[in-house]
């Protein structure tokens, strides 16, 4: 099929020095002073600079976690090079729309302000190296998400530009997505209709299981499906949804089978538990279902192909899943195999093209 | 039938002074230590206590046993959640957890032969949790042990497999049980606001504790492991399995030991307490499940019982009595 569009490509620098050249006035101005004083600058970065979260060494299948033929001849890694992007990726399967999902780790930094000056110099880098040559790519506004002023201002830099089409936050965050310290960043995307993306990933200093450090990396992407549920059980229970009635998030790499048995649990514990949260006064998988969108990759298959058509039915969100598919990942999923096209032409015209482009307002995106 | 999960509750620590030796009776009451505190079934809220449960907890075996005994019930399994996992003096943790358990065995397994006990064990501390479980045994009446969902890392982690080597020895089934405090947040992304995120969330904490277990290899290790998720629903028990298996079939050069799919190890080695029940429409597999009413606990309009009535006569005799008899080793 045609026309598709792709809602998770990830774009890396072809060296860790590149973004140097796209760091905001203040911290080139460090560097600038760095001439002057013992780069002091240079040594932060290289030195210091990507200081996060520590001691969760979990090696992935392939290095970078990429496709074995997705590695570039610039020297730079999978996602690097845009002449091989287009390649495999946009003119291989006829993409029309792709959605990069920058994971550099802007938004778990310990120091909030390297990591807002990082997610403005990712945000720069995407426009000039990515989306400005190649019309088919849009951003992902890039925000250090634990400092909900320094991404505000950092929406608000950017956003007016089409090139983006979403602001990217991580899964596995300091507190959950429902909590206050959040509500700013959720005004902002509302302000510009930008949905709120939250990609797999991120550490915000908790264990990535809600029992502790598993022993394998299989555990680890395993249980992110976990954290995804949290922060839906947490903006559903904290009133989010119903506060932002114009905010709209999207599952990036969460996996989908595990929403129905979800929502089931969910409706069930509401009406339950239903004084302490009394705010709360719309059932809650409706809620998800009309302001959450989620997409196809990894496609954690419901049993045999026979099963995905009532699965489908289960779920019910034939208007909120968008296709998706990793590039340039290990677990990248083509357009062209997989359950997925097994589909009934209409739920497949949906998901792979339809439902993304109404939902990012593709070719129709005058803001405001 | 058979009720596999219902609960003695302490919420007065001086029932224990009798069990527990001078030093901690005086340990506690100098420090007034009232014992530890877990919110995992707050006092007020509506899936803590039935409408029916007037002056409760304390709950006296009489008042259980009135209540769990109605109908065709012969044989119930008890457990008492008291929080020693929270306890982080390991001296203190263990006496307290040894003086749960006799407690249990001389005032309520003592006083109704229909009842049979659950050993809470001190999960931090794995060496004490099996000499908790040897001296438990030794009465003859406790039929599982009891882990708390929630702990300091999954219990697939070599440093717990004694507990399992323990349990397993005596002929015990091993309960993974809702709530637990071991001080980390209950979700990954970090302490939610609400219980009713807290209550939600906790299937993912099964979902994680079951998947360390088989990922790391222990059932082939002790083959007549049986593991009971108790108070976990089962909604997310399919989802979690299509994940699971499709997740080892990518990956499973990194779990070389794990040799079939993830969810064939699940269907033999684990079984699940009915209530609270929160399946959709198609319910879970009825020979998954084992009959429970949760007592004291309420989970309002219930939805297991009319998933029940739906059964053939083969399947509710499978959930009402014959996966309990067969898991626990309950004679009739």
């Amino acid at each position: 099929m045609t026309g598709i569009v792709d809602c998770d490509v990830h774009p890396a620098p072809v060296s860790s020095q590149v973004l140097d050249d796209f760091l905001p006035f203040g911290w080139r101005d460090r560097r600038q002073l760095a001439q002057y004083l013992p780069q002091q600058w240079q040594r932060y970065r290289e030195a210091l600079g990507d200081r996060s979260y520590m001691g969760a060494e979990y090696p992935r299948p392939t290095p970078r976690a990429a496709r074995g033929d997705s590695w570039p001849g610039n020297g730079g890694p999978p996602g690097s090079d845009l002449g091989l992007l287009r390649e495999q990726l946009l003119d291989a399967w006829q993409i029309d729309y792709g959605v990069m999902n920058p994971l550099l780790g802007a938004g778990e930094q310990l120091n909030l302000e390297y990591g807002g000056a990082l997610c403005h110099a990712i945000n720069d880098w995407q426009r000039e190296v990515w989306t400005s040559p190649e019309p088919r790519l849009h951003a992902s506004v890039c925000v250090p998400f634990e400092d909900a002023g320094l991404s505000v201002a950092e929406i608000r830099r950017v956003a007016a530009d089409e090139a983006f089409c979403q602001v990217l936050v991580h899964c596995r965050t300091q507190e959950p997505l429902g909590r206050r310290k959040y509500w700013p960043i959720y005004e902002a995307a509302v302000e510009y209709r930008l949905p709120v993306a939250i990609h797999f990933g991120g550490w915000g200093g908790h264990p990535p299981t809600p029992a502790g450090f598993p022993s394998f990396y299989i555990e680890d992407t395993f249980s992110m499906a976990a954290a995804f549920a949290a922060q839906l059980t947490s903006l559903v229970f904290e009133g989010v949804l119903e506060r932002f009635p114009g905010l709209r998030f999207v599952l990036i790499e969460s996996g989908l089978t595990w929403l129905p048995g979800y929502f089931a649990r969910l409706d069930r514990s509401w009406r339950l538990l239903h004084d302490e949260v009394a705010h709360v006064s719309r059932t809650p998988s409706e809620q998800v279902r009309a302001q959450v969108a989620v997409t196809t990759q990894p496609f954690d298959e419901p049993g045999p192909p026979s099963r995905l058509a009532d699965f489908f039915a289960k779920l019910g969100m034939d208007d909120r899943v968008l296709f998706s598919t990793d590039y340039p990942h290990w677990d990248f999923e083509s357009p062209g195999h997989g359950p997925l096209r097994l589909l009934d032409p209409v739920r497949k015209q949906r998901i792979m093209r339809d439902n993304a482009m109404e939902w990012f307002r593709f070719g129709n995106r005058a803001h405001g | 039938m058979i009720d596999a999960d219902v609960h003695a509750v302490i919420t007065d620590s001086g029932v224990l002074a009798p069990y527990l030796e001078r030093q901690w009776v005086e340990y506690m009451s100098i420090s007034q230590f009232r014992g530890p505190t877990d919110n995992s079934y707050p006092p007020s809220a509506a899936t803590s206590l039935r409408p029916d449960a007037v002056g409760m907890p304390p709950v006296t075996v009489t008042q259980l046993t009135d209540a769990v005994f109605t109908g065709d019930v012969e044989a119930a399994v008890l457990s008492c959640s008291y929080a020693v996992d929270s306890v982080h003096n390991p001296n203190a943790a263990d006496a307290l957890a040894r003086a749960v358990n006799r407690w249990l065995a001389d005032e309520w397994l003592g006083v109704d032969p229909r009842l049979y006990g659950t050993v809470l064990v001190t999960p931090q501390s794995p060496a004490d949790a099996v000499r908790q479980i040897e001296e438990a045994t030794g009465n003859g009446r406790f039929v599982q042990v009891a882990l708390p969902v929630r702990s300091l890392s999954p219990y697939g982690l070599r440093g717990y497999w004694p507990i399992f080597e323990a349990a397993a020895a005596a002929g015990l089934a091993v309960a993974l049980h809702f709530g637990g405090s071991p001080g980390l947040a209950p979700t990954s992304t970090g302490w939610p606001t609400y219980y009713a995120e807290e209550y939600v969330d906790m299937a993912s904490s099964f979902q994680v504790q079951l998947a360390s277990i088989v990922l790391s290899g222990l059932f082939s290790r002790l083959p007549a492991l049986r593991l009971v998720a108790a108070e976990a629903g089962t909604s997310w028990v399919p989802g979690m399995t299509w994940r699971l298996d499709r997740l080892w079939r990518a990956l499973r050069r990194e779990v070389p030991w794990v040799t079939s799919p993830p969810s064939e190890y699940l269907r033999e080695h684990v079984r699940f307490t009915m209530q609270p029940f929160d399946a959709g429409p198609s319910g879970p597999e009825p020979d998954m499940v084992l009959y429970s009413s949760d007592y004291p606990h309420w989970h309002g309009e219930d939805l297991g019982q009319r998933w029940l009535a739906s059964l053939d006569d083969s399947g509710q005799a499978a959930v009402l009595r014959g996966n309990a008899a067969g898991w626990y080793g309950i004679p009739r």
